[in-house]
């Protein structure tokens, strides 16, 4: 076995092998080296490397939890390292904003056991709010990158990061994007690395950052960045493919190296796969460059390898001509078909013709994602809406499911920025515009996470702004994972109580209530704050599943009682409702009976029918 | 090379395309499994995060000597689609003459009572199919579904039209997946999915 791709056709091989998501693949990777201690926080696409590592806790005796944040639990996985632990942090793209902080200072002191940092990049921004390449963090702290290019090969790239940091006492990113984490894959898993934690030393000078020690730690890491340089120029940081084209070749990495492994035999085109992006293999990229005439770097989003290797070249005063980001994308992820049309005009070949259908999009309807049929989210958007009607409002929303609430028809969203910003930004939003009302929506999780600290400068300022806590109890963007509210271990009402200001729980599917609530807090001076406090849809169906809890069964129409008001279509607008032959449809398999839409609706015409 | 070899060496792209909360995940699971089991190498592709949420979703399975996890556009051999505008929002990814199996029943998105726009006739959606291919098998498979009274089962008839019309799959190694993956709702499972298969085997006698 080797970094290389399986490509076996023997028929016993891949049957033994796992069937994984890349991230999953990471995740036992990592524990199989003897990863001992992981957290993170959720955000798509690098969820499911934490989840994995819950599901095998017990087998492999390790500690695994989720943190409020991404610099809290960046701080947490850094002292179990410093401690001598094997940790794991992981976070998406954006996370590793939120813990630059201790990340790019903790590069200086490095750690004493090991720390990889998966961090999943989402290019294309299936479900995130920029598609920033993480690349760039590794050359701002000096710290190494390693990248696979497949969900099978996560497993082993993810041992070679542990190893890596291990060796190196430098924290190590392994860099991952949608495609490799949300990618499947065959995973041949190997032998487990049994390490043990090294004991706990106290060294002072090392890891108490005042600037005495801190310039003795920025030569330190020079030194260790130097020695890694050292160890991953080597054939074994490269995968060279050759077929005989001698004058030209392409130079790739991450998943973009799939394609080209996919295209380069096609064209008989030499490439090489670099899988430690940084620092820069040296020896063997300037090896393969070196005689060749023209180089096409084919990489995702910046063109950071290109200007790598661009440096390269006129370090060696090489006349090798490098062609990179004029021809390949900047932007989304990259697609085959993109790759081959790249390839094919670097070869001088005629461009293929893709005939595409043209789709009638004039008579197509958009699927944007929605709320789930049932969901307390869409009933507060509901209630607010009404509450405010005749008011000049900002909404200033936040990350989570409840981002949704930006579309039609409920429109209730002026910015989302990142998280925590609804309340960080509610600040500026009263002190600018002194003659309208200010409205933060903002979800349990996201609470938590950095909410709360924008809340106490809120406080602080004396704004007046109506906090609106949508609180479903779960992180369920990404797949119900547990925070603070989970289980109702913190109370955000309580806690928000505590900081001295008018706070009440309330469900949302309260119709009168909630609107009574909201117009008479509006009126207060100051910060006031509801907790919209009801349990994610997709939460409550789990427990049915697992059969514990009952399903509420679903509603029917009485088309008698109906006066097609359309209240419930369109401003409700659940998705198990819909206008069929001219009269409201209830989808049974959708409808989560949640009974909302029988609250609004003026003509009580809808009836709960009980499963059984 | 040995009969066997160049068996391996076949390759198959299945698209599945769909509304989130269709099973399209487990489905395409289900056939990367299965085209495990037979000894290929193996990758997908599938969403997660918002558009699972009610949106459009894709999975994609390719089975063979792939590095890749993404269908090039133009190759995939099938394109199978629990929701017939989805087949259409999906078809440029299918080879020229390749086999679209879908849906008929529409999941009209709750943005239309919003916008005010009606969903397309079916003439449009399945003359946009035809510019691809004329081999387009449209299945009711809710109702087929629901008349073995398995409700959200819609994406194992497809399956079963889709192991019947083509080689791809050994329909008695689909069975055995079937059953470990809803070891609780086996039999019913499988009953819908033979029902697929049943409805498949009509359509090539015709
Ligand atoms: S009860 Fe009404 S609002 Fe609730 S999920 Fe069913 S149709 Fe939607
Ligand atoms: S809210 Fe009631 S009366 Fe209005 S359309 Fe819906 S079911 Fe009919």
């Amino acid at each position: 076995m080797t970094r290389l791709e399986t490509i076996s056709s023997a028929k016993a091989d891949v049957q033994n092998h796992l069937m994984l998501l890349g991230n999953e693949a990471v995740a036992l990777g990592l524990m199989d080296e003897g990863a001992n201690y992981f957290t993170g926080y959720p955000g798509t696409p690098s969820t499911e490397i934490i989840e994995f590592a819950i599901k095998r806790q017990d087998d492999y005796g390790i500690e695994v939890h989720w943190g409020t944040n991404e610099a809290a639990a960046l701080e947490d996985a850094a002292a179990a390292a410093i401690s001598g632990h094997y940790a794991v942090f992981t976070a998406k793209h954006v996370g590793l904003n939120v813990a630059a902080d201790p990340f790019v200072t903790l590069a200086t002191m490095g750690v004493r056991g090991g720390l990889v940092l998966c961090i999943a990049d989402d290019p294309s921004m299936h479900s995130s709010q920029n598609e920033q390449d993480t690349r760039w963090y590794g050359r701002l702290a000096h710290v190494p990158i390693i990248e696979p290019t497949s969900p099978t090969n996560a497993y082993f790239w993810a041992r070679e990061a542990m190893k890596l940091s291990i060796e190196t006492k430098l924290p190590v990113i392994l860099r991952l994007t949608t495609r490799i984490s949300h990618g499947l894959g065959t995973v041949e898993e190997l032998p487990r690395n049994k390490r043990e934690p090294l004991p706990y030393e106290k060294d002072v000078s090392r890891f108490v950052s005042i600037p005495a020690n801190a310039r003795v730690n920025k030569k330190r890491l020079n030194e260790a960045f130097e020695y890694t340089q050292q160890l991953i120029d080597s054939p074994n940081f490269v995968r060279e493919l050759t077929y005989g084209s001698e004058d030209v070749g392409v130079i790739t990495s991450g998943i973009a190296a799939s394609y080209c492994e996919d295209l380069s035999k096609k064209y008989s085109l030499d490439t090489l796969v670099i899988y430690a992006t940084h620092p820069l293999p040296k020896e063997q990229v300037y090896r393969f460059m070196k005689n060749r005439r023209k180089i096409l770097v084919v990489e995702e989003l910046d063109g950071v390898l290109e200007g790598d290797i661009k440096r390269l070249a006129y370090e060696n005063d090489s006349d090798v001509k490098i062609i990179g980001k004029e021809k390949i994308s900047l932007d989304y992820e990259l697609k085959p078909d993109q790759v081959e049309d790249a390839i094919r005009d670097f070869l001088n070949l005629e461009p293929i013709d893709r005939t595409l259908i043209e789709l009638p999009m004039e008579s197509m309807l958009p699927r944007p994602p929605t709320f789930c049929a049932g969901c307390p989210h869409r009933a507060a958007y509901y209630d607010l809406k009404r509450a405010f009607k005749n008011i000049d409002t900002i909404y200033s929303n936040d990350i989570g499911c409840y981002s949704l609430g930006a579309l039609p028809p409920y429109n209730e969203a002026d910015s989302i920025l990142c998280m925590g910003a609804s309340i960080g930004m509610a600040v500026g939003y009263a002190k600018a515009n002194p003659d309208k009302t200010v409205i933060a929506t903002i979800g349990d999780s996201t609470f938590w996470h950095s909410g709360i600290s924008a809340l106490a400068n809120a406080i602080w300022q004396d704004v007046n702004l109506l906090v609106v806590v949508l609180d479903n109890s779960t992180t369920a963007m990404t797949g119900t994972q547990e925070n603070p509210s989970t289980h109702g271990k913190l109370n955000i009402a309580k806690t928000i109580q505590g900081m001295g200001i008018p706070a009440f729980e309330l469900s949302s599917f309260e119709y009168k209530e909630f609107i009574d609530l909201a117009r008479r807090l509006i009126k207060l001076p100051g910060v006031k704050a509801i907790i919209s406090k009801q349990p994610c849809v997709i939460y409550e169906n789990q427990l049915i599943k697992e059969e514990k809890a009952k399903p509420k069964g679903y509603v029917e129409v009485d088309h008698e009682k109906c006066t097609m008001c359309g209240l419930c279509v369109e401003g409700l607008n659940c998705t198990a409702l819909s206008v069929v032959d001219g009269k409201i449809a209830v989808d049974v398999a959708q409808c989560n009976g949640c009974e909302f839409c029988s609250t609004i609706c003026p003509r009580d015409a809808f009836t709960l029918k009980e499963v059984a | 090379m040995s009969a066997e070899m160049e068996m391996k060496q076949k390759t198959h792209q299945i698209q599945l395309a769909g509304v989130g909360g269709q099973g399209i995940i487990s489905t395409g699971r289900l056939l990367l499994s299965v085209g495990q089991e037979e000894g290929f190498l193996v990758k997908g592709n599938e969403t997660h995060g918002m558009s699972q949420r009610g949106g459009s979703v894709v999975f994609q399975v390719r089975i063979g000597n792939f590095n890749g996890v993404l269908i090039p556009e133009g190759e995939a051999d099938v394109l199978l689609s629990t929701e017939p505008m989805e087949a259409v929002r999906n078809i440029n990814v299918l080879k020229p003459g390749g086999l679209v199996i879908t849906e008929t029943h529409r999941i009209i998105p709750a943005i239309s009572n919003v916008i005010k726009k009606e969903y397309p006739p079916d003439e449009i959606l399945y003359e946009t199919m035809k510019k691809r291919t004329a081999n387009i098998v449209k299945v009711p498979a809710r109702d087929i579904a629901e008349s073995v009274g398995n409700l959200r089962g819609a994406n194992l008839v497809l399956l079963g039209v889709l192991v019947q019309l083509t080689d791809f799959f050994d329909p008695s190694l689909v069975e055995q997946k079937i059953a470990e993956r809803w070891p609780k709702v086996s039999d019913i499972n499988l009953e819908t999915f033979h029902k697929g298969m049943e409805f498949a085997s009509k359509l090539k006698l015709q």
